[in-house]
């Protein structure tokens, strides 16, 4: 494992792998850059939805 | 709202089933033995298979239950060709974008190429017919899918046997993603069929019970030995898988078949959702599975959008659903020559055909959302 790069979950804050390919892509979202699992994930989205909803200036 | 659109990985079991399988639950005698409990577990095997024949209209000594579908293709692949070169006598060809077990037991065999397909994912016949002319040292079998339950593509079986045969070979069909919406007659595939497999979970079946149907001339060598099944899946019988394809298949009704919600689904995208695109045979060739949408978004990563969608209560995949945890691009989209980009961004939406016109408006409306929070996310 070494030179592999660990960072921490934004939701429960677990220090996990991300894929090469997630974090060496800058075109588009990729779930494994923030989350270290599917429920992690989904509770991410959970929050970014609700932040777009209260700041409506976020849907633009 | 759940609106369940992953149908080509699994499908659910009816309350009728269930209670029936309930009343199996007591027969737990073992088929093989000659004593009175054993007699009723016999008789629903015995049943089961003639339901399956009658479903594809076969003969049921032609009808085997194996362990799975993927065991089925296993079978069907390895029970003709052998590991030992002074004793094989088969080359393989197989579709590049068949089902994992397919293509890892065709890749297994000692002679092995891959047919091309087109940007579509239809075999290429003129490049089989050619392939098949030039390799002639050994008797072909080929091995294709006869609908994608990726990319929802249907391949003309017909001609494809109609070429093998020509060239003297053997054609086998895996059949698992074609046959839940798309019925399967073998009085007009026999002559151009010899093999032919599908799972029984994606026709409203338990997991873990499949089907090999095999013309009679082919000889098979065993994939688990022991006397079952005509010796071909020796172990003592699953009759609770069995009994549930038996009731699956009586019960089939083909009649939610038509295409509608998936063209209902899929007018709304191309005319709402910029930046998308379909994967596949299209829809105005005929040549696609009914229930089957694979769309690209472009700039969204498909598996966030499948988390995205689950959230909002709706079930989709990327790619096939054995696939779904593998970070790498399905073997299927690589051999369609799909842009690498593009490959992480699709998302394959497979109906059962009885969708409420509710739950699609709620899945066109959710899935514009969905598509527009990630390229939002994109930005930040």
């Amino acid at each position: 494992m070494t030179g592999k790069v660990q960072k921490p979950c934004k939701i429960c804050g677990k220090m996990f792998t991300p894929c090469a390919d997630c974090e060496n892509d800058k075109t588009m979202f990729r779930w494994k850059r923030v989350a270290c699992s599917p429920e992690c994930a989904k509770k991410y989205f959970a929050r970014i939805a609700s932040s777009r909803q209260l700041n409506p200036e976020n849907k633009k | 709202m759940n609106i369940y659109l992953d149908h080509a990985a699994t499908t659910g079991l009816s309350d009728s089933m269930k209670q029936y399988l309930t009343s199996v639950l007591d027969l737990w005698g073992n088929p093989s033995s000659l004593y009175s409990i054993s007699d009723k577990p016999r008789q629903i095997i015995s049943d089961a298979r003639q339901s399956v024949a009658k479903f594809i209209n076969a003969d049921p000594k032609d009808i085997y239950f194996t362990p799975s579908g993927s065991g089925s293709n296993t079978l069907a692949v390895k029970g003709l060709t052998s590991e030992n070169p002074s004793k094989n006598h088969y080359e393989v060809f197989y579709s590049p974008t068949a089902h994992k077990s397919m293509l890892k037991a065709c890749e297994a065999c000692i002679y092995h190429t891959a047919l091309k397909v087109n940007s579509a994912g239809e075999i290429d016949c003129v490049y089989l017919d050619d392939v098949l002319t030039r390799h002639n040292a050994l008797k072909p079998l080929v091995c294709i899918e006869a609908g994608n339950s990726e990319i929802g593509t249907i391949n003309d079986v017909v001609n494809i046997g109609s070429i093998v045969h020509g060239h003297n070979g053997i054609l086998a069909v895996d059949a698992t993603g074609y046959i839940p919406s798309c019925k399967v007659n073998m009085k007009q595939w026999e002559n151009y069929v010899d093999l032919l497999t599908f799972s029984g979970h994606k026709l409203h079946a338990l997991k873990g019970i499949g089907v090999l149907w095999k013309c009679k001339d082919i000889d098979l060598k065993p994939l688990i030995y022991g006397s079952q099944e005509q010796s071909l899946i020796g172990g003592t019988e699953n009759v609770l898988g069995i009994a549930s394809l038996g009731k699956a298949v009586e019960d089939y009704n083909y009649s939610s078949g038509a295409p509608n919600n998936r063209d209902y689904i899929y007018h709304y995208i191309v005319n709402h959702i910029p930046d998308s695109y379909l994967v596949g045979a299209s829809i105005e060739s005929g040549k696609r599975l009914p229930h089957n949408l694979y769309i690209c978004f472009k700039g969204v990563e498909g598996e966030s959008l499948m988390i995205l969608l689950d959230l909002n209560g709706i079930q989709v995949s990327t790619g096939s659903a054995c696939n779904s945890r593998n970070r790498s691009a399905s073997a299927t989209l690589s051999a369609i020559g799909m842009d690498e980009k593009d490959t992480h961004s699709c998302i394959r939406l497979t109906f059962s055909g009885r969708e409420t016109p509710e739950e699609l408006d709620y899945v066109c409306d959710i899935l514009k959302q969905c598509v527009e929070s990630l390229r939002w996310l994109n930005t930040k």
